[in-house]
């Protein structure tokens, strides 16, 4: 029998130099985070060496490097279990520090677009944002693409690490408040933003699944029961071979919405909303299964499956889920000739 | 690979593109799903092969056009997204070419790849058995040795359009099963016109003809239809899983439902219908990447068969899912075509999960990959 270890590989994406590139990150990140499992000390470590800066231009204090080098930090801290700020702070708060010509945050902050709601109705400020505060983060960056400006806003006392709050934000604030700062062309920005958000959502969960997968394999052959481990069981071997399935998709789906993204940001709407939609999609069946093979003990604090798993559930709703994204295509297919046309047209692998 | 067809494959997209638009205009042919299975053509498929759509990849120097093994995919899954009747030479085209490359003689590749590459030749598979389904292995048709040849007997099920093919690649034991189940198969190509050899239809639920039983009884075959090594078909068989399994048609079966559902969608059609005919053609935006991916690979030299197992395993579901998205949002009696097209695949639906290996060997498949079978 081969080691589950050495053969999930046989399943990765890892077929041309790129790929040799974003393995090597990979290994970086193992080896940095190997023994780490607070998520301060996981973004101490990161920052300190330079990870979390990964293709945010060096003049703004970023490190500099490509997408696809960012992409591979991003998986491999989520293949991790660290559910870190790490897309709002490299992948969006950055870009939006770089757009405007003022240096990225020096510590880790919340992301949101705020979008406009009904207009002062209820007394409620015009703008809402669901913002999710992690450990880690003290303060949140809100872009306001309409009043073309961003906010920045204190962490409110007696949040949980995790949960998406809304924050109504009231306009009256943000023209007194001191951290405001302007955003030229904000509407441009935010579509990139957005663009940005659920790539790097997919990536994630395709660590994640990844992730999920490998310790599943494990599990199943190490847990004992009715006198055999339960890796002998047919039924387990398949919930097995499907939690592969749906994460080689998700693997092959980001991928494509990435190398779309980085042959041509313009033109990889599609691509990135298809992605999405599969990762998003995709969670359910591999979380659904791997509880399943871990039973009781998987959905314990103590045990690690709940961090991929929460994880995973929260990605999934992150910048769009796989029904929101699935209007969009749909929407986009069905002003093209037909589905297919508009499928073909779409860029990724080919 | 030899990359000797200059055509760039997004122009051959144009021009298999053109070509179908026509013949549909022309009523040449209705679009259809599951067509490759279904729908048998020669006619058809001759007129593809006059414009240099078949034997794409197989090398000039067998008659083939030399090209890669994308500019097929691109054809293939034209033919299949536009439900062209591409049945009668589906088999030859996807499988045998490249089995017959990879193992045959010099003698055989000389002899049938280029009627194969002329739409000439169609090929059928047999495999199955009456005792032998899923667990192939298991298989008793006997191939004797005699002078100049093969002496085979035995029964074969199954057998998509054994009724228009002129060959059938015949899996066969050419020595009993010992401690090795594996060992002891061979690969023959049986003319099936030869004596002793008779096709008999299994008609499907439908009414549908296309699976065949095909009996042979003290058939001889020549020497040189041995295909590959006297022993090794079970390696030689595993080998064409990859090029079986990892195809669009292992997806694409129902999508000339979904285009056609597509088409009755307008302004007043409910948001749920849109992000549900979404959300399909993203899950097979990610299809064809997987297909591409093992395509790239094949024209490489190896042979993904896990990532094909994968393919097949998550087409099948979504093949699946397209009719059950247009049941939840058609309106009966609305359109015709659309109302044609469910019915069918309803019917053929089963098949889907059956043909090229059950989701259970798939995933054993998958399992074994992972270590833990």
């Amino acid at each position: 029998m081969r080691r589950p270890d050495d053969v999930t590989s046989d399943l990765d994406v890892s077929d041309d130099d790129a790929e040799a590139t974003a393995n090597e990150v990979s290994t970086l990140v193992g080896d940095m985070l190997r023994d780490v499992d607070c998520a301060e000390e996981a973004w101490r470590r990161l920052a300190s060496g330079g990870l979390t800066g990964v293709a945010v231009q060096e003049q703004i204090g970023g490190s500099g490097g490509s997408l696809r080098e960012a992409a591979a930090v991003l998986k491999a801290v989520a293949a991790h279990g660290l559910d870190l700020p790490l897309l709002e702070f490299t992948w969006l708060a950055s870009r939006v520090a770089e757009w405007t010509g003022r240096r990225a945050p020096d510590e880790p902050v919340a992301f949101a677009i705020a979008e406009r709601t009904t207009d002062g109705q209820d007394g409620q400020p015009p703008y809402r944002a669901t913002l999710r505060w992690y450990h880690e983060t003290t303060a949140a960056h809100v872009l306001l693409p309409a009043d073309g400006a961003l906010l920045v806003l204190e962490r409110p006392a007696g949040l949980r690490d995790g949960s998406p709050s809304t924050v109504h934000i009231d306009p009256q604030r943000v023209r007194a408040a001191a951290e405001t700062h302007p955003v030229p062309d904000a509407g441009t920005l935010a579509a990139e933003l957005q663009m940005r958000a659920a790539l790097g959502r997919s990536i994630q969960i395709s660590g994640a699944a990844a992730q999920v997968r490998d310790l599943s394999v494990r599990y199943a052959a190490e847990r004992v029961q009715f006198g055999r481990p339960l890796s002998r069981y047919q039924v387990i071997q398949h919930y097995l071979a499907r939690i592969a399935a749906e994460a080689h998709a998700v693997q092959v789906a980001s991928r494509g919405a990435l190398d779309a993204w980085i042959a041509a940001p313009s033109t990889a709407g599609g691509s990135v909303s298809n992605a999405k939609a599969v990762a998003s999609h995709a969670v359910e069946l591999c979380t659904r299964l791997a509880h399943q093979v871990f039973g009781a003990i998987g959905t314990t604090r103590e045990h690690e499956l709940h961090r991929y798993t929460t994880a995973m559930w929260a990605w999934r709703e992150d910048a769009g889920n796989e029904y929101q994204h699935g209007a969009q295509v749909g929407e986009a297919a069905l002003t093209a000739e037909d589905p297919w046309a508009w499928l073909v047209d779409q860029g990724g692998r080919r | 690979m030899v990359t000797g067809d200059s055509t760039h494959p997004d122009k051959l997209r144009v021009q298999v593109r053109d070509f179908l638009g026509e013949q549909i205009a022309d009523g040449v042919f209705e679009p259809r799903c599951n067509a490759w299975m279904t729908r048998f053509d020669p006619a058809f498929s001759r007129q593809l092969a006059a414009r240099g759509w078949l034997g794409l990849t197989l090398p000039r120097k067998y008659g083939g056009h030399g090209a890669t093994a994308r500019h097929r995919l691109v054809v293939t899954e034209e033919l299949l997204a536009h439900g062209a009747p591409v049945g009668a030479h589906w088999i030859a085209d996807r499988q045998m070419g490249p089995n017959l490359l990879a193992f045959g003689s010099e003698r055989l590749k000389h002899d049938l790849l280029p009627r194969i590459t002329r739409g000439e030749t169609f090929f059928c598979i047999g495999m199955s058995e009456p005792d032998s389904g899923s667990d192939l292995a298991s298989i008793r048709t006997r191939a004797t040795p005699v002078a100049g040849g093969w002496q085979v007997s035995g029964t074969k099920v199954w057998t998509t359009g054994a009724h228009v093919a002129d060959l059938m690649m015949t899996l066969v034991r050419t020595r009993p099963a010992e401690s090795d189940r594996h060992a002891g198969m061979s690969q023959l190509v049986i003319d099936l016109q030869a004596r002793g050899v008779s096709v008999t239809p299994i008609e499907s639920m439908d009414g549908a003809h296309h699976f065949n039983q095909v009996v042979l009884d003290e058939v001889f075959v020549p020497e040189h239809h041995l295909v590959g090594t006297e022993g090794e078909g079970w390696r030689q068989v595993t080998a064409e899983l990859a090029f079986e399994r990892s195809g669009p048609e292992r997806y694409l079966s129902t999508f000339p439902l979904l285009t056609a559902w597509s088409r009755t969608l307008g302004a007043e059609s409910s948001d749920a219908a849109v992000a549900d005919l979404g959300l399909l053609l993203a899950r097979v935006w990610a299809l064809r990447q997987m297909s591409a991916r093992i395509a790239d690979a094949i024209a490489a030299g190896s042979s993904p068969s896990v990532e094909a197992a994968l393919v097949k395993d998550l087409g099948w579901v979504l093949e699946r899912d397209v009719i059950d998205v247009v049941r939840r949002h058609r309106r009966p009696g609305h359109d015709e075509q659309v109302d044609r097209l469910l019915g069918e695949s309803v019917q053929d639906a089963p098949t889907f999960s059956l043909r090229g290996g059950t989701p259970e060997i798939l995933r054993g498949v998958v399992a074994r990959s992972l270590g833990v079978r």
